[in-house]
């Protein structure tokens, strides 16, 4: 039997010591909560910029420096990633697709210029750009010499659709403009053509055939969508098709870069998270065996008068279930409120710079890119349920060390001593 | 068989000292019995012996027949709560619960209904003059009250036997008296059977035989 009148009276009538270990277990699971939260925060605001260009993980390829800046040069980032190689990688368990891109950098009569080849139809990549067309029409590889450009650039140079303008020996009509900023740092350029276009424009370079052999299916970025549990070790594998000289960037590189704090909250957050907990259940264990100590003449005349241990540790254990159920659901309020304050938050992600499409070397091109992402916090029911499992770890190992108490105590030498 | 209590050669050790020795002594169905002695002397010792709160060296307690030594911690304890009623000198009260609560407080484990304890809680408080502080805490009762409601708890589950260890030791000598009085009155108007430890000889007069104990023997002044 139950008695809720006694359970309530000594929860209310001893609030100082049902507030304090209400607290401790409130605080431990408003910490457990608020790490795992930040965790995935994070996790999923280093996949930001990848998400931008519908990509899991880019692939390129470091190499050697133009000899000349003349005409097309691929950047020294961005080496060509040969047709047999993407090939190797597409067939790879866990992906689902690798979309090719070709970045240029183009010195002309006209300036410098980066350009992006692309194709109009791919998943990932800077074709994502058909949705942040701003005027005209995106790009067709029925109409080969059409060109797309960036609104910024449009708005320097002055440029419409409809104009047109020189890429090398070739022409291009401005089909449409769109704004780059909507969609990613990473493929961004000031115009993209269609991918076998900008081949062309790379195949027939001689700053290009300078320093690489690039074949006519060659590219040498890869946008690929994979499955995001497989991301470390497929990054391993295509590292070893690709050479020491591969680049794989993946949500982790993004960690790297912001490093410190960042990766520890990330890499340690279980750590942190059994941390609190241990510390809570101590305290709470501890704070448990001062009630029973508090309690031993109470615990010695239930003895006395007719309850049975296993009545006591009933009662007494209904307390602690009561008080962990109000810590946990005080904690998983303390998380939600601390988790939505989070998401109130914005951190810049830096870009690396061999993923960055613009030159280091004009002006502006050495800064350091960034991606401002605002934290998105969800509040899953697999973590609500975690705080309240763990919350319940706490309570029964409370009234375990409880029970050992209570089973100790003898009602004679309590009482004797009152 | 008229004794509700026997004990046979019963002796206790602890740390050393023997508070008690060799003690035969039997109570009988509807006695008022007093055990007097000077502090220190094993009464309380005796009278936890007799309750089985305390295990005996030697020597064996039967209490309605039954040997206490053949029963666990758990049996004992549901031995007290049919047959048992303790009044302690510190009242022990539950401090959060109120008076009416602290009197149904030993039927709390046992399958009685909530009214019928509600009600036979309310009425024991009627017999010992508390039936206006049923909603009192003990902390919001006087000395002399909180040894009712205890007397009244005490009572709660018919016991044959009543263990008292100096239920006037806390309070002033007039409301010590009216404790005892209103024990007396329960032995004689319902045949309760009551075991009074004391070192206070002026309440020996109100019982039917009183021992005496001093360094852990016992003998029937």
């Amino acid at each position: 039997m139950i008695h809720w009148n006694y359970v309530l009276g000594e929860i209310f009538r001893r609030w100082r010591r049902t507030s304090v270990s209400v607290s401790l277990i409130a605080f431990s699971i408003g910490v457990l909560f608020v790490v795992n939260t930040i965790g995935t925060s994070f996790q999923q605001a280093f996949r930001a910029p990848l998400d931008d260009v519908g990509a899991t993980l880019t692939v390129q390829r470091s190499g050697d420096v133009p000899e000349k800046m003349e005409g097309a040069v691929l950047p020294c980032s961005v080496a060509p990633i040969h047709q047999d190689e993407v090939r190797k990688i597409a067939q790879l368990p866990g992906i689902q697709s690798a979309n090719e891109a070709l970045l240029i950098w183009h010195f002309g009569p006209e300036g410098f210029r980066i350009v992006v080849g692309l194709r109009s139809n791919d998943e990932s990549g800077p074709a994502l750009l058909k949705k942040a067309l701003m005027s005209g029409r995106f790009l067709d590889e029925a109409n080969p010499k059409a060109a797309v450009v960036d609104l910024s650039f449009a708005r320097t140079e002055g440029l419409e659709v409809g104009q047109t303008l020189k890429l090398q020996d070739s022409t291009f009509e401005i089909a449409g403009i769109v704004d780059s900023s909507l969609i990613s740092q990473l493929a961004a350029a000031q115009i993209y053509v269609t991918l076998p276009e900008a081949r062309r424009l790379a195949v027939n370079s001689p700053s290009v055939k300078a320093v690489h052999k690039f074949g006519n299916e060659d590219s040498n970025v890869l946008f690929v969508r994979a499955d995001r549990d497989k991301t470390d070790e497929l990054a391993k594998q295509i590292k070893e098709i690709m050479g020491e000289k591969a680049t794989v960037s993946t949500p982790a590189s993004f960690t790297e870069i912001l490093g410190g704090v960042f990766a520890l909250t990330d890499r340690f957050s279980w750590m942190m998270s059994a941390l609190s907990l241990a510390v809570a259940f101590v305290l709470v264990a501890r704070t448990t065996a001062a009630n029973v100590r508090e309690r031993r003449p109470e615990i010695g005349t239930m003895k006395t008068i007719g309850w049975t241990t296993r009545d006591i540790i009933r009662q007494m254990g209904l307390e602690t279930v009561v008080i962990v159920v109000l810590g946990a659901l005080g904690g998983v309020l303390l998380g939600i409120c601390a988790a939505n304050a989070l998401s109130l938050v914005t951190i810049s992600i830096p870009i690396p710079w061999d993923m960055s499409p613009r030159p280091h070397f004009l002006p502006g091109g050495g800064d350091q890119l960034m991606r401002d992402v605002r934290l998105s916090v969800s509040i899953s029911p697999l973590l609500v349920a975690s705080a309240l499992f763990a919350s319940l770890l706490i309570g029964v190992g409370s009234a375990w060390a409880m029970s050992r108490s209570v089973t100790r105590l003898k009602p004679s030498e309590v009482l004797r001593y009152e | 068989m008229n004794n509700i209590i026997i004990t046979r050669d019963l002796s206790k050790y602890f740390d050393g000292v023997e508070p008690v020795r060799n003690v035969n002594l039997s109570v009988n169905h509807g006695e008022f019995v007093t055990l007097l002695g000077p502090s220190g002397s094993g009464k309380s010792t005796l009278l936890g012996l007799m309750g089985g709160l305390e295990s005996p060296s030697s020597g064996e307690v039967c209490l309605e027949g039954r040997n206490l030594a053949e029963l666990d911690e758990d049996q004992l304890a549901l031995l007290r709560r049919d047959k048992v009623g303790f009044v302690f000198q510190t009242f022990n009260l539950i401090p959060t619960l109120p008076a009416i609560e602290n009197v149904g407080f030993p039927l709390y484990p046992t399958r009685v209904p909530m009214k019928e304890r509600k009600d036979r809680s309310m009425e024991l408080l009627r017999k010992v003059g508390l039936e206006n502080r049923s909603g009192n805490l003990p902390s919001e009762l006087s000395g002399g009250e909180r040894q009712r409601v205890a007397i009244a708890r005490a009572l709660i589950n018919n016991p044959s036997l009543v263990l008292c260890d100096e239920p006037t030791g806390n309070l002033d000598s007039k409301t010590g008296e009216e404790i005892i009085e209103l024990l007396t009155h329960l032995n004689a108007e319902r045949g309760l059977t009551i075991f009074m430890v004391t070192h206070d000889e002026n309440v020996a007069r109100y019982a039917h035989r009183s021992f005496f104990m001093s360094d852990g023997e016992v003998t029937e002044s």
